[in-house]
């Protein structure tokens, strides 16, 4: 049979695609090998945080609060001013929307609702993600790339219980609680806007609040501050401790890692939102 | 897990090791005794296989096949608890020093009796004095590593290595970037702690000067082969040419990678 023009375009078009699908072999596995690598770390970073300090495996005492120390009470500052202004920009986008259609009074719901089911753990993740993980991801890089790992494995020394576990903890730990404070800190920057540009007074907009916040939309804030915790700790050791090839390949891991952490982290909350709204 | 006889002196056995990275062979059939108390120099040139020599006799690395026996236990096979137990038995020296960035010169040292052991902290704290005392560094023992030379961090992971009293010192290219001064005070510490200690040294480098100070035997690999263990004299007096190379530094020679001077010539004229 004659290769017809029609003929030899679909099969040139057919291999093309071909070509393009193994293309993306190597690809996919390198990214499964990560998502592989990170679920791993998560496995042992759970064993090291709860399991292995009660059989001597590591100790945790004398870095955990440091660590913790360092991603609650040093992250609050910037935490709370994120929180601060996103309630008042809130606030303003939607105030004079709601005045429109004479439901200024909605504003407090609004905020409290937002503030604690997305933008607290939203905004909360994203401040830790630049001010934590990247400096995870910076100091376990460079101890890698500076044999210091190497030279705690040689001591018996097990890199993820000494390293990753208290980092672990300490976000798993303190995300949670700069979550609460930036609802608090959120909704108070949400009351002086409207005190101030609208006049909703101070102790009605806390009326309102209570009213329309069920603990329920708590619960789920919360929870997802853990979720957050937990990704951007162990994706952030990750790319440290598989950080390779000099500053060059640190500068690459802290940039690829503090992409990943911002893309798994939207994701997840796109997820969990849709879980949370099955739920309750 | 092989268990040798109580009389037998060595201290550590490389039997028939080989190691390949995927396709890459890097060592083959290498195999050679190191006796208590004696310092071995393992020596090549770059990319012969000694640093991967290094790792697989601390357990970093897992041989392709043979086996490695240190005090009496074949690591090769182990799994990294068991291997966490005969690590106490060593102590490496890296060749960047590798010392905690984050903790001063005396909390690295303390680092491995605190996690060790159940010593409390005045015990732990006049150990850490004894051993900043050996290496001689007693008056920086409050810097950071990154506050303090080259030649004092290598001294001070020296101290550290010491730390858990172990029975084996290795060094990675512990003259690597030094000068001539602090290079000898390196070797005169090897020396010392042979000595005083009956330490058993595993040096892997290719600086001949140290060599001549510290070795009590040699083991050259070139091209991840054995070619010559025995004494310094052995070395010298060798008639191989890649052992005459490489004590002379000629260029000209059997070496892998390296061209005459007269082919060099005549790609610069060209």
């Amino acid at each position: 049979m004659p290769r017809t023009g029609l003929r030899l375009r679909i099969e040139s078009t057919l291999g093309l695609l071909g070509r393009k699908i193994l293309a993306l072999g190597p690809g996919a596995l390198h990214f499964l090998s990560r998502v592989g690598g990170v679920w791993m770390l998560f496995l042992s970073s759970l064993y090291f945080s709860f399991i292995g300090p009660w059989l001597g495996k590591n100790k945790l005492r004398k870095q955990l609060f440091p660590t913790m120390s360092n991603v609650g009470a040093r992250s609050f500052p910037i935490v709370s001013m994120v929180a601060f202004l996103t309630g008042s920009v809130l606030v303003l986008q939607t105030g004079n929307a709601l005045a429109k259609f004479g439901q200024i009074n909605e504003v407090p719901g609004l905020v409290a609702l937002a503030m604690t089911r997305e933008l607290g753990p939203l905004m909360t993740a994203i401040v830790l993600i630049a001010r934590v993980g990247a400096s995870y991801t910076a100091v376990l890089g460079s101890m890698q790339i500076n044999e210091e790992v190497t030279a705690l494995r040689t001591m018996a020394i097990h890199p993820i219980g000494y390293l990753v576990a208290p980092r672990f903890l300490s976000m798993l730990v303190m995300v949670p609680c700069l979550v609460v404070l930036s609802f608090l800190v959120g909704m108070a920057g949400g009351a002086l806007i409207a005190w101030t540009v609208y006049d909703i007074p101070y102790q009605s907009f806390v009326e309102r609040t209570v009213f329309y916040l069920s603990m329920s939309d708590l619960y789920g804030g919360i929870l997802k501050g853990m979720v957050f915790g937990i990704l951007i700790s162990v994706i952030s050791c990750y790319y440290g401790l598989t950080a390779r090839g000099g500053p060059t390949g640190l500068g690459r891991a802290i940039m690829v890692s503090v992409v990943t952490c911002l893309v798994v982290v939207v994701l997840s909350d796109a997820v969990l939102t849709g879980l949370l709204m099955r739920i309750v | 897990m092989k268990k040798t006889s109580p009389e037998n002196s060595n201290i550590i056995e490389v039997v028939d090791v080989e190691k390949s990275f995927g396709s890459v062979s890097v060592l083959k059939g290498v195999s050679f005794p190191i006796q208590k108390g004696e310092t071995v120099c393992i020596l090549g040139g770059s990319g012969g296989g000694k640093s991967t020599l290094l790792n697989l006799m601390i357990g970093i690395l897992r041989p392709t096949a043979g086996s490695i026996i240190i005090d009496g236990d074949d690591i090769s096979g182990m799994s990294e608890q068991e291997l966490d137990r005969v690590r106490r038995k060593f102590g490496v020296m890296f060749q960047s020093g590798a010392l905690l960035n984050s903790m001063t010169v005396s909390e690295n040292i303390a680092l491995p009796l605190e996690y060790h052991t159940q010593l409390d902290a005045e015990t732990i704290d006049t150990m850490v004095k004894i051993k900043l005392h050996q290496v001689d560094l007693l008056h920086a023992a409050d810097r950071r590593p990154s506050e303090i030379s080259g030649g004092m961090q290598k001294r001070a992971a020296v101290a550290r290595a010491l730390a858990l009293d172990p029975k084996i010192l290795f060094y990675d290219e512990p003259s690597a970037g030094l000068d001539p001064i602090a290079v000898s005070r390196l070797d005169q510490l090897i020396n010392q702690l042979k000595t005083t200690m009956r330490m058993t040294s595993i040096v892997v480098t290719h600086v001949m000067e140290s060599v001549r100070r510290i070795a009590d035997r040699v083991v050259m690999l070139d091209r991840g082969r054995v070619i010559l263990t025995g004494t310094l004299e052995d070395l010298e007096k060798s008639d191989d040419p890649r052992i005459k190379q490489f004590l002379t530094g000629d260029l000209t020679g059997p070496s892998a990678g390296m061209i005459s001077e007269q082919e060099y010539l005549d790609d610069l004229l060209l």
